[in-house]
């Protein structure tokens, strides 16, 4: 009976162990992962390494880490990817952000491989300083962070809603120092304020013993300053870094010289202040082609938003362009940081607005380039990462376009590596999840106004926009009879019948539109509308005669028509005015 | 062969009709790995770390309790005297209670895993979660001697006692509950002569989450102190006789 008990158990157990070792869930990415892996070998690229160009050159990765850059590609047994025509830059780091939500995810999506992060909640540093070591497959920016901020009680950082551990005095900076440490801090940063009515701020000297505090235990202390003078102290004090610069004053031959010699660096942050200062940087940079694809409604409004100016007064864009380009003529180390998700910036893309803001302040665009790479990581200590050089993480982004040209290359990407693998880029929503169009037939006019998808038969004309035409539709059998009054009185004026949907559709695998018309002749338009349209619809004219005929438009001549996200067709006289009676039946999608 | 299946199908028998002294040990760590790992608000990132570490712990209760409060009892009651008059060979006597216990950490770590997989998110290729199993499973070595030290040196009474305090202080010092970076520094040092911590370290590093030291220095470190508690549990055996 024993030596039963014994094989039943071990067979049970073996059974259970094994169905549930398979049955567990494995990365949803394998299948990309295991296509691409993390060895690989690009030649023929004109590499940025960090510091300097190289034309022509060939870098290999094995397993994430790269390990051999030269002239020519060395044999490879792995993946080789010809490279002609493009640029290779490190993953970009951004030095100031604010690492909430969905953050990592969002920023990689843009090629910051990197954030370095001023203030978010501690609970993320352990589990995201054990993935940034690692070189497993990732397809979110690594995090390196400052976790609390130190500030006063009722002092900046506490008017967001989450809990903010304040210090009052000196005394409880090393309590306050150590803390951050067993959190999993990677560097502190402080609060201070010389003068400003709208936040308490700590004293001068609890900033500094938090600054000696930090440097005790091998730790950077940046300073967020909201003046020249506030600077000044810190910079008295020993601070290592400022995570903005300072826009009341010009800054000083005194303090450049000061600052050179004690090794600050800066992180300017010119998209956020150029929020505060009411600039439509980010609005513009929500627009741009390379970008805009890729950012989600939410994304382009953040954009578009600004800093609310009372809480920042004193704010100046020309000021802070000018004292960033001083002090980066005289050596001093300037970081490119965007302070997202502040108003007007968003995590990941707006790092391509502070290189041209950078660019603008009158850095040249390799400047600008180390600005978002080596020196971040040189100044923050990385040693895997900002660089492109053996030993060093394979994290870079690919451009089409070269950067020395103009640095808005850096938003021309065509892949993004991180950990050696290839990012898988997410285009927003609008462009990518719309459901096919139920059926091509987009009129049953002998049932219904209704079309497929949701869709809907309406009058449409310049009425909706203060114009003068009017429109009636009736349906007789298979047709739809349309009696338009095209008026002046908008300066562009239609009538006529068309198709919307408020959700759009995917009509990417048909190629024409086709339709039957008769009616009073003369020449008519076809516009049609995508989701992601802002302005005059693309359109496409036809003559109309008094005999029935069939109509094909092929929705490639519609410039600007995003077949994946159709929401609607009009087919409408004008813009000539005048009375217009017509049929039309038959409307359809076809291959 | 045969006297071993006997012998390892008496003690899981005697393990299922004793099941509430054994329950504990399965079920505790579970519901810890439940709750630090899956439940508790932002333990989600977390989820992958503490699989690795709360591994290692599921394993020790079974290793530290069935063999320290086991063979005291058994040693007590003349149980192992008798024993050496019986014409079974001795190592059955240990191979038996070894599987046994390799029974238990496997029954321990699999709705750890369940959990870990299907409720905290955690995906890991199908090789890294056979490894971290096998990983896991080995850990019971140096648990299991440490055990059987206790089990041949104290009473039962004493075992019990001395048991659990062998077993927490293995957990929390070793890192197994909550990385030890957020100890003071000088649990941190102390962490550094506990097997658990090796353990850890190198599940830790399985799922590539590398800890504070190499696997390398992990794994020479933990077969040093194998080697040691081999050389303390034969001693104690040899007192014991």
């Amino acid at each position: 009976m024993l030596n039963r008990i014994f094989w039943i158990s071990f067979a049970v157990l073996t059974l259970v162990a094994t169905s549930v070792l398979v049955s567990l869930p494995t990365p949803k990415q394998s299948a990309h992962e295991i296509k691409n892996g993390n060895s690989f070998l690009i030649n023929n690229v004109t590499l940025f390494d960090g510091n300097s160009f190289h034309g022509k050159t060939s870098i290999t990765v094995d397993n994430g880490v790269i390990t051999g850059i030269g002239k020519s590609g060395a044999n490879h047994s792995a993946t080789i990817i010809d490279g002609a025509g493009k640029t290779v830059i490190p993953g970009i780091i951004d030095a100031h952000t604010h690492s909430y939500g969905s953050a990592l995810q969002e920023a990689i999506n843009f090629g910051v491989t990197t954030h370095l992060d001023m203030f978010t909640a501690a609970s993320l540093l352990t589990g995201e300083k054990a993935s940034r070591d690692s070189t497993a497959y990732k397809s979110q920016t690594d995090l390196f962070s400052s976790g609390m901020l130190a500030t006063a009680p009722g002092g900046h950082g506490t008017q967001f809603g989450v809990p903010v551990e304040t210090l009052a005095n000196p005394e409880h900076a090393a309590d306050w120092v150590s803390k951050r440490i067993t959190e999993g801090s990677d560097y502190i940063k402080l609060v201070y304020f010389k003068e400003n009515s709208h936040f308490d701020s700590i004293s001068r000297a609890t900033a500094a013993a938090l600054i000696k505090e930090a440097h005790k235990h091998g730790l950077l202390a940046l300073a967020h300053i909201s003046s020249f003078a506030g600077a000044q102290d810190m910079l008295d004090e020993g601070i290592d870094g400022l995570v903005h610069t300072f826009e009341d004053k010009a800054v000083t031959p005194e303090f450049l010289e000061q600052a050179k010699q004690q090794g600050l660096f800066v992180i300017p942050t010119l998209s956020v202040i150029a929020s505060a200062n009411k600039s439509s940087l980010g609005a513009k940079l929500a627009e741009d082609p390379d970008l805009s694809p890729y950012l989600t409604e939410r994304q382009k409004q953040a954009l578009a938003s600004t800093l609310d100016n009372h809480q920042a007064p004193g704010v100046g864009y020309k000021l802070a362009l000018e004292n960033t380009k001083a002090m980066h003529d005289y050596g001093i180390p300037i970081l490119a940081g965007t302070d997202a998700p502040n108003p007007g910036t968003v995590y990941g893309a707006s790092i391509h607005q502070e290189l041209s803001s950078l660019v603008e302040a009158g850095f040249n665009p390799i400047d600008a380039l180390r600005a978002s790479t080596s020196v971040s990581a040189d100044a923050f200590k990385l040693k895997d990462r900002g660089h492109i050089a053996v030993g060093k993480r394979a994290d870079f982004v690919v451009l089409n376009k070269d950067p020395r040209e103009s640095i808005k290359a850096t938003r021309s990407i065509h892949q993004i590596f991180k950990n050696g693998y290839v990012v898988k880029r997410v285009k927003s929503d609008n462009a990518r999840a719309n459901k096919l169009i139920d059926s091509p037939e987009l009129s049953q006019f002998n049932n219904g106004l209704d079309g497929p998808s949701g869709f809907a038969w309406s009058a449409t004309d310049d009425s909706m926009s203060n114009g003068n035409s009017s429109t009636q539709i009736e349906r007789q059998g298979d047709n739809l009879k349309i009696t338009a009054k095209v008026e002046s009185g908008f300066m562009f004026p239609w009538a006529g019948a068309g198709v919307f949907s408020p959700l759009a559709v995917d009509i990417s695998e048909f190629t024409k539109i086709e339709f039957s018309i008769m009616g009073t002749p003369g020449i008519y338009r076809a516009m049609v509308f995508s989701s992601d349209q802002t302005d005059v619809p693309p359109m496409q004219t036809f003559t109309v005669q008094q005999t029935e005929q069939t109509v094909q438009l092929a929705l490639s001549e519609f410039t600007g028509l995003s077949t994946k996200a159709f929401t609607g067709l009009a087919i409408v006289a004008g813009p000539e005015p005048g009375e217009f009676v017509y049929k039309l039946k038959n409307v359809k999608l076809v291959d | 062969m045969n006297a071993f299946i006997n012998e390892t199908g008496a003690e899981l028998l005697k393990a299922m009709r004793a099941i509430e002294f054994l329950l504990p040990t399965l079920v505790m760590p579970m519901s810890f790995y439940a709750l630090f790992g899956v439940m508790l608000s932002g333990a989600g990132k977390n989820a992958i770390y503490l699989l690795a570490t709360y591994g290692v712990f599921a394993v020790m209760g079974p290793s530290i309790f069935g063999f320290g409060v086991g063979v005291a009892n058994e040693r007590d009651r003349g149980w192992l005297q008798l024993k050496r008059a019986v014409p079974a060979p001795p190592l059955a006597y240990i191979g038996a209670k070894l599987l046994t216990t390799l029974f238990f950490a496997a029954t321990a770590l699999l709705p750890i895993y369940l959990i870990a997989g299907f409720f905290g998110g955690v995906e890991l290729a199908r090789g890294t979660w056979v490894s971290l199993f096998l990983m896991h499973l080995l850990s019971v070595i140096p648990f299991v001697l440490l055990g059987l030290t206790l089990g041949f040196t104290l009473s039962s009474g004493g075992a019990v006692a001395f048991s659990n305090i062998v077993f927490l202080g293995l957990s929390i010092l070793g890192g197994l509950w909550f990385p030890v970076t957020i100890f003071p520094v000088v649990m941190q040092k102390i962490a550094i002569f506990m097997p658990s911590y090796h353990l850890g370290e190198l599940a830790l590093s399985i799922v590539n989450a590398p800890g504070e030291h190499t696997p390398s220095t992990n794994l020479m470190a933990i077969t040093v102190m194998t080697l040691l508690l081999t050389g303390l549990t034969l001693f104690a055996w040899l007192r014991q006789r």
